[in-house]
């Protein structure tokens, strides 16, 4: 078994007095390529933010890398894709390679300008994501997919171990979409990233991920094998209620190279 | 020409323009990228009625102002955090709160003079050499501080939520650029005026971002263009016998219209996308 890279222990969480994650436990190892899923208002990314150390739970413990959350240092190895990064203000007068520079903050450390081997980092998640021959181009003239991979790009410079996207697709077209889910596979394969992929695209993240988790009415539900979730209309139930059960119906879903009707 | 500058007075008013012609532009692109631009005119509303409590006090009235800009600031960014969802909804209580304290204490200080009127308007005769003094101090704060946190000031300006992940004090560092903000109004008020000192903020940054250049070549740009109508906007003021608050920021909206009509130009004449 690899080593544990997030560990969730007995987390409560809720706004107001209303809860809305009840006693989570979850185990994340190195190398997961883990799908998290669940109809709107469940939680998934207040649960990315409890990880990420925006949001501090009510009950339980949350460890990162093995250390507790409350002492967790080292931020560098996790990077982060926001869900609301696609709606980020394209007007601003930045180049591509500017916004990818600024997240290298911890390592240049402040007061101090970025050295050649900041600049090599840069130019390499540039590489990464395929955009080194718009480094010098402003945000703003780039199109909504390579948008994206911009910041993509602005995670993968500090070379993060963990790596959570929040709904990386949102405003993305399906090739664009297609570029993406191959670029997580390859972060994951060969980088040995460990990726937590939130998302709506239920019949995808099934297809694409090793582990799954739902999210509904404050619990979550683990599935070590994606196939398993799909399979089983009660599961589907559980989650997203009768109605996605007739939707997926309508569907021919391909998981992991076998066709089956859902 | 040159020979303006026999005259001492004029000798400070442009030196004092040109610390101000760099400093308003450096601090207005980040509050413009912030979408705060109306924080200007907040806090010099607020200056107003620290000059009042400095005359009616006997202190230095640009040291009021200051002091009192500073709290506002604090203000500000408390009730912004409060009223997350309507942050220019702290700008508009500040605002008015600064207008109404400035009306009571210059009607109970019988305050309504010439004096007032070159802090409203700004004025060149009586740019002092204290005046000179505490506005190179300012500007020596201003530039030194944004030099050294111009990573974090982008980033913040960027996106305050990745910023924060990425170790940037967040908090702190809004918290010093409306400070700044404040420092940049104080300094301002003897040559500009305190109803155009937020134009000079402002205005030239609308026209550099008309360029759509990289930060760093933006923030560049609309110093210069500053620089410009600061230069531009005295001789004006001093050959015509004008309030110079005015002619500079007229100056800036010229090269603003100008710019605008350049681009319309290139678009339509040659053909050459924005």
């Amino acid at each position: 078994m690899n080593a544990p890279i997030i560990e969730v222990q007995n987390l409560s969480f809720g706004y107001d007095a209303r809860p809305i994650l009840n006693n989570i436990n979850l185990r994340v190892d190195a190398g997961d390529f883990f799908g998290l899923i669940g109809p709107n208002g469940s939680a998934k990314t207040t649960f990315l933010k409890l990880i990420l150390g925006i949001l501090k739970p009510w009950h339980g413990q949350i460890r990162l890398f093995g250390q507790d959350i409350t002492v967790f240092k080292r931020w560098d190895k996790i990077g982060y894709l926001a869900q609301k990064a696609a709606s980020v203000n394209i007007g601003f007068p930045a180049t591509v390679e500017e916004i990818v520079a600024a997240n290298l903050y911890r390592q240049v450390g402040p007061f101090r300008a970025p050295k050649k081997t900041h600049q090599t980092k840069v130019q390499s998640a540039l590489e990464t994501v395929g955009l080194v021959n718009k480094r010098k181009c402003l945000i703003g003239n780039l199109s909504g997919g390579e948008v994206q991979k911009v910041f993509i790009a602005r995670a993968l410079v500090n070379e993060p171990a963990l790596f959570l996207l929040d709904e990386p697709t949102v405003g993305v077209d399906l090739k664009g979409q297609e570029g993406l889910y191959e670029l997580l596979d390859r972060l994951n394969k060969q980088w040995h990233i460990t990726v937590i992929l939130i998302s709506h695209d239920v019949g995808v993240v099934t297809a694409r991920v090793k582990r799954l988790a739902c999210l509904n009415d404050t619990q979550i539900f683990v599935f070590d094998q994606p196939f398993d979730f799909l399979s089983s209309p009660d599961n589907l139930t559980k989650v997203y209620g009768q109605g996605m059960q007739t939707l997926i119906h309508c569907h021919q879903v391909n998981c992991k190279g076998r066709s089956f009707n859902a | 020409m040159l020979e303006i500058f026999q005259y001492g007075f004029i000798r400070h008013a442009f030196m004092a323009g040109l610390i101000i012609g760099l400093i308003c532009p450096l601090i207005g692109l980040f509050i413009v990228l912030k979408r705060l631009s109306m924080i200007g005119d907040a806090l010099s509303h607020v200056s107003l009625a620290g000059i009042a409590a400095g005359m009616i006090l006997g202190i230095y009235p640009v040291y009021g102002a200051l002091i009192l800009m500073l709290l506002a600031g604090l203000i500000i960014e408390r009730l912004r955090t409060t009223y997350q969802q309507y942050a220019e909804l702290a700008i508009a209580v500040v605002l008015s709160s600064g207008m109404s304290l400035a009306v009571i204490l210059l009607s109970a200080g019988r305050s309504f003079n010439t004096s007032l009127f070159t802090y409203l308007f700004g004025s060149i005769l009586t740019v002092s050499k204290h005046d000179l003094f505490t506005i190179g101090i300012l500007g020596v704060i201003i530039v030194a501080t944004v030099i050294f946190l111009r990573k974090e000031l982008f980033f913040v300006t960027f996106e305050e939520e990745a910023a924060r992940l990425a170790g940037v004090p967040v908090t702190l560092i809004n918290l010093i650029l409306i400070l700044l903000t404040a420092c940049t109004i104080a300094a301002s008020i003897r040559i500009v005026g305190m109803l155009l000192t937020s134009s000079l903020m402002v205005i030239p940054v609308a026209t550099s971002l008309q360029l759509k250049r990289g930060f760093y070549h933006t923030l560049i740009l609309a110093v210069l263009f500053s620089l410009l109508a600061v230069i531009g906007g005295l001789i004006l003021a001093i050959y015509l016998n004008l309030a110079p608050g005015g002619t500079i920021v007229f100056f800036s909206v010229l090269i603003l219209l100008f710019t605008l009509l350049s681009q319309v130009i290139q678009v339509k004449l040659l053909g050459r996308p924005q």
